[in-house]
């Protein structure tokens, strides 16, 4: 350890000699011209040297340093029109730089963002998600979702259609680190997951990592989505939302005090069940609902101009409850994350950005119910306090140092059981595990000439199991707080980058990273009664190694980009139910788990148009991903469950009228893997299945097309008050992709009366919806 | 666990209003045949013989006649008991063989009833009760047949049984007379895992297990323990609003057995796989505790109990 800090150290003061050099700092905000809103990912270069640049971080923040004399930097962003400062640098200087919305300036064409920044960085397999994008695709039931839209981008897929867990590159749903506002989101879908948790009104931004996850992201293999909320406008009252088939959304947001300090308040809530309430109410079954909610808080505060705190909260919750008035049954499944954020962010020099942040997470799933004197209750969760810092170092335009740490407090429950029959207690002695889990991670982002770019970092992550344990190896029992067992393991992360001419590069990557925390489940998806658990002396950690490799080019003036990546990942410490796994409650979960390997390898390509009327991209996968287990199937190689060998993506936008626009997209994918029926034998005169190899056999292809169509007075935009109309069709040649299949069974074969058949459900046929949007604005600029 | 996944299940209800269901062929067909046994060795005072039914599985995808099913059973087989000392032969039984009356009572002393049971049942079988079973010892069995051979072991555990039994009002707004819920209390044995099974029959019918017939003692290990036990639901059965009760003026029967680790095995999968049905349900592969092939050889103590369900 000493080593490492004396390396960073002698790289520091050299960095720090290097700029002396008649050299100085241009620094500040990048925000959003009538809102305030920091802007994430912004372009900045030199007009007269475009190699230079460098990007806004999450909160807005820029830095670059440069020679002494006469500069134009460009800001460029999606959506947004270009800013071009022009100044003379004789000291270090700080700015804030406003952008407007390309809505708001019709007259000009907006740029796209950061023409060739998808050929000049480092990063691969990563892709910023534009929230305006997202609005204007077709929406199961007018709900626009941000994993769905996710899923529509090469290399990602659903195990399930119409469920919002995603699988990236072969890795498991466990694996992708979900962050919203850096805290980590256990679960991502309401109702099954069906609907992801995120209401698109609260999002500023997200980012997809699929490939070389940098050296700052940690604790899953598999992918990074990383989620900002909107922090508020702080120089006028908004106030948007939207009236949906089985929801509405609330958002508002506004100034506590102008340009200094704003707050966010948006909230979801679905209503189907509630208004047949009146009806339920009549049958037997009164006082049955269900409802899922999500309520999104922010206040951020600008104490100095070096200084800045944010507070940002999620909470939301899905409530299920039956009733069986007349057999006196009920029961009830909440569940919900909610996760609190607070950052404090403190500009140290021109070039040293600092961020701090508190974070805690809950996520709580139960089952309670009875009848009569018998009550039971079931609890699981996953409770998380963690404290983080972060420094992004700009020493000069050819480096990006960023590093940090994170340590984590993890509690996980299990199924904890607890039940009484009248007088009669009982209960599973399941206790929940604690973990603590410490990262520290360095990284630099350094341009090494004009043609070759580096990302080098690393990541080293330790993870304690602590008491109160009692092994099940040799039944020592830990007290609390005591190490039962401790991994420690490096994980290097390197891309590289040689740009080889102005509109194509190559890229390549190579990252390793450790997961200590698991999801292990027994469906066909997730579900949100699984169970997450800890690393144990028992569960070893998951590690995945990576390699990458990509061509990158542009054409026709940068408005067409286009990629080829390819690659290979390697899974170990995958986990997986025993065979034969029956949920009973009668095991410490982690004893039902075995160990095995994993590898996913795949090309995929991807297309797209950034400007004109007409935009979108068609992305294609060719993959295939892997699992074996030596205690499942005698270590049979088999593909896993999501498994997806091809997988083409067709997604458009097209403004054919002045105040119309089309969306569609068109998914094409291999059908997904399943477990095959392998013959019938009877016991005690009924017909039973013996299943054969596992995922051996592949349902029909998938495809659909989801159309919409939105309609939006463009002359009402820049009024304070104006709304539009989203009409969606979902898989509109009513496709019957097959959802899931069961057995019927007649059975008695003493009587002479048997017969077995397999039914396909196809779920999610021809889905018409629509959904009216308004956006109110208090700002004079609307007027 | 279960009851969370019906729980999940039902909220998908108002989406599977919106469903279509089509009959599903694979593209392929994997079955292969294979041997399948079904044993019980049972020490009970009104315990059935020994037998075992020996047979080959078949193929889903196809219709199960009477002509598929009489040819699935395997016959002309060696089967044997081992108890440790003596090896005793299983001698076949096939039912077209035999003359009625005869027919007719070895149909009803497996419980179904002679007229509507059209199958060549042939079971090897101890009918002479030769075979001494004792409380903690273990059996073999052997069955042997055109060169394959299918080997397994079982043990009778101890019994537990039911302390008392007693019938009260069901739970809930179903307050009409007709039906009472049945409850019980059993003393567990401390510091050991023990696993049950049990059967119920309603007046003039035969004892069936329920769709969820075994447990075993992780939240009552050791305790004196009350419970409600349901009226035995067949599989074929839809549950219903007096499901589980029992009729009331009914002289009803219950049978109540503890069992092996494995042959509780067998039916906790079995009967979850059985009832793994839906999107999100993934299968459960039935663990059978035979060598060489599928099924179960499990042993069981048991005991029957006769109860009038009380009128009020």
């Amino acid at each position: 350890m000493r080593t490492i800090i004396c390396i960073f150290l002698a790289c520091f003061l050299y960095l720090e000699a290097t700029r002396a050099q008649e050299k100085f700092t241009i620094s500040g905000y990048v925000r959003e011209y009538g809102s305030g809103e920091s802007m994430i990912g912004v372009n900045l270069y030199l007009k007269e040297q475009p190699s230079i640049g460098t990007v806004s971080n999450t909160y807005g923040f820029f830095s670059i340093t440069l020679d002494k004399g006469p500069h134009t930097l460009l800001f460029s962003y999606l959506g947004y029109v270009p800013e071009q400062i022009q100044f003379n640098l004789t000291r270090d200087t700080t700015m804030e730089i406003n952008m407007k919305s390309g809505v708001l300036m019709e007259e000009i064409e907006v740029s796209a963002k950061n023409p060739r920044q998808n050929i000049e960085n480092t990063d691969m397999g990563t892709i910023d998600v534009s929230m305006e994008t997202m609005k204007k695709l077709p929406a199961l039931l007018g709900e626009v979702d941000l994993l769905k839209t996710l899923q529509l981008l090469p290399g990602v897929s659903s195990a399930t259609e119409g469920t919002s867990g995603i699988y990236v590159r072969g890795g498991g749903p466990d694996q992708n680190l979900v962050l919203l506002d850096e805290a980590i989101v256990y679960n991502t879908g309401h109702l099954l997951g069906f609907f992801s948790v995120f209401n698109s009104d609260a999002i500023k931004n997200t980012v997809l990592i699929k490939g070389n996850i940098p050296a700052n992201y940690g604790g899953r293999i598999s992918s990074v989505i990383d989620v900002q909320m909107k922090e508020g406008n702080n120089e006028d009252y908004v106030a948007e939302g939207g009236i949906g088939l089985i929801s509405s959304r609330f958002t508002v947001q506004g100034p506590i005090q102008k340009k200094k300090s704003s707050f966010i308040v948006s909230g979801r809530r679905t209503y189907v069940l509630d208004l047949a309430q009146p009806f339920i109410n009549n049958t037997k079954f009164a006082g049955s609902n269900y409802y899922f909610y999500d309520l999104n808080t922010k206040v951020n505060y600008q104490l100095s101009q070096k200084d800045r705190i944010y507070l940002s909260g999620y909470f939301g919750r899905d409530v299920f409850k039956f009733s069986n008035e007349e057999r006196g049954f009920e029961v009830e499944l909440p569940y919900g994350n909610a996760t609190g954020t607070f950052r404090w962010n403190h500009v140290f020099k021109d070039n040293l950005f600092f961020n701090l942040a508190l974070i805690a997470n809950n996520y709580k799933f139960g089952l309670h119910g009875g009848q009569e004197e018998f009550r039971f209750n079931v609890d699981s969760g996953v409770r998380d306090y963690s404290a983080k810092a972060d420094i992004d170092y700009y020493p000069n335009p050819s480096h990006l140092i960023k590093i940090g740490t994170r340590y984590t407090y993890h509690k996980l429950s299990p199924n904890v059981v607890n039940a009484t029959n009248g007088e009669v207690n009982f209960s599973t002695s399941f206790k929940p595990k604690y973990g603590h889990e410490t990262e520290l991670y360095a990284l630099d982002d350094w341009t090494i000439s004009k043609k070759l770019k580096l990302n080098v970092g690393a990541r080293l992550s330790m993870f304690n199991q602590t008491g109160p344990y009692q092994s099940g190896i040799d039944s020592v029992k830990y007290t609390r707080g005591e190490i039962v067992k401790t991994y420690l393991a490096p994980e290097p992360r390197i891309g590289l980058n040689f740009n080889y001419s102005r509109t194509a590069s190559i890229k390549a990557g190579i990252s390793v990273s450790n997961q200590y925390i698991h999801l292990v489940s027994n469906s066909g998806s997730t579900l949100p009664a699984d169970i997450w658990v800890p690393s144990t002396e028992i569960v070893k950690p998951q590690r995945g190694i990576q390699y990458a490799i990509g061509y990158f080019r542009n054409f026709m003036d940068n408005a067409i980009e286009a990629s080829v990546e390819t690659y290979y990942k390697d899974l170990r410490n995958q986990l997986d139910y025993k065979e034969s796994y029956v949920e009973n409650f009668s095991a410490e979960i982690e004893n039902e788990f075995v160990s095995g390997k994993g590898r996913a390898y795949g090309l995929e390509l991807f297309v797209k148009k950034n400007k004109g009327k007409l935009s979108g991209w068609v992305g294609y996968t060719l993959s295939k991903t892997e699992r074996w287990f030596d205690e499942i199937e005698n270590g049979r190689v088999y593909p896993a469950v999501y498994d997806r060998p091809h997988d083409l993506v067709v997604v458009f936008n097209y403004e054919f009228a002045k105040n119309w626009q089309v969306s569609g997209n068109f998914i094409y994918a291999s059908g997904k893997s399943y477990t095959p029926i392998k013959s019938v034998f009877f016991i005690e005169g009924k017909p039973n299945i013996e299943y054969g190899a596992r995922n051996s056999l592949r349902l029909d292809d998938y495809h659909r097309l989801d159309i919409s169509f939105i309609y939006e007075k463009q002359e009402k935009l820049r009024k304070p008050f104006h709304s539009s109309w989203a009409f969606s069709v979902y898989n509109i040649y009513n496709r019957k992709n097959p959802f899931f299949t069961y057995t019927d069974f007649q059975s008695d074969i003493f009587t002479g009366n048997a017969s077995a058949k397999s039914l396909k459900v196809s779920l999610f046929t021809i889905i018409p919806s629509v959904t009216w949007n308004f956006y109110w604005n208090a700002s004079k600029y609307y007027k | 666990m279960k009851t969370t996944s019906y729980s999940l299940l039902l909220i998908l209800l108002s989406l599977l209003l919106i469903s279509c269901e089509e009959e599903f062929l694979p593209a392929e067909s994997v079955y292969k045949k294979e041997l399948v046994i079904e044993s019980y060795i049972e020490k009970n005072d009104a315990s059935l013989p020994v037998f075992a039914i020996l047979t080959y599985t078949l193929p889903f995808y196809s219709s199960f006649n009477i002509d598929v099913i009489n040819n699935s059973y395997v016959k002309n087989a060696e089967v044997t008991i081992f108890d440790g000392q003596t090896r005793y032969d299983l001698p076949q039984l096939c039912l077209n063989d035999i003359q009625e009356p005869l027919r007719s009572e070895i149909i009803k002393n497996f419980g179904y009833n002679p007229d509507s049971f059209k199958t060549d049942l042939c079971v090897y079988v101890d009918l002479a009760k030769t075979i001494p079973v004792e409380t903690g010892k273990t059996y073999e069995l052997r069955a042997i047949t055109n060169g394959d051979t299918l080997y397994s072991t079982t043990q009778i555990p101890d019994l537990i049984p039911i302390d008392s039994f007693w019938f009260d009002k069901p739970a809930g707004k179903n307050k009409n007379d007709t039906f009472a819920q049945l409850f019980c209390i059993i003393s567990d044995l401390p510091n050991q895992k023990d696993y049950y099974r049990y059967f119920t029959a309603g007046q003039n019918e035969r004892l069936i297990p329920n769709v969820t017939s075994v447990t075993d003692d992780i939240f009552f290990d050791g305790q004196k323990f009350k419970f409600t036990l349901s009226e035995a639901i067949s599989r074929d059965e839809d549950f219903g609003d007096n499901s589980g009760l029992f009729k009331r003026g009914d002289t009803v029967q219950i049978k109540w057995c503890t069992i092996p680790q494995s042959h509780f095995d067998f039916w906790n999968t079995l009967e979850t796989s059985a009832t793994r049905q839906g999107p999100f349900a993934s299968y459960v592969r039935i663990k059978g505790n035979i060598e060489g092939g599928l099924g179960i050889f499990g042993g069981q103590n048991c005991k029957n109990y006769t109860l009038y369900v009380p009128k009020k």
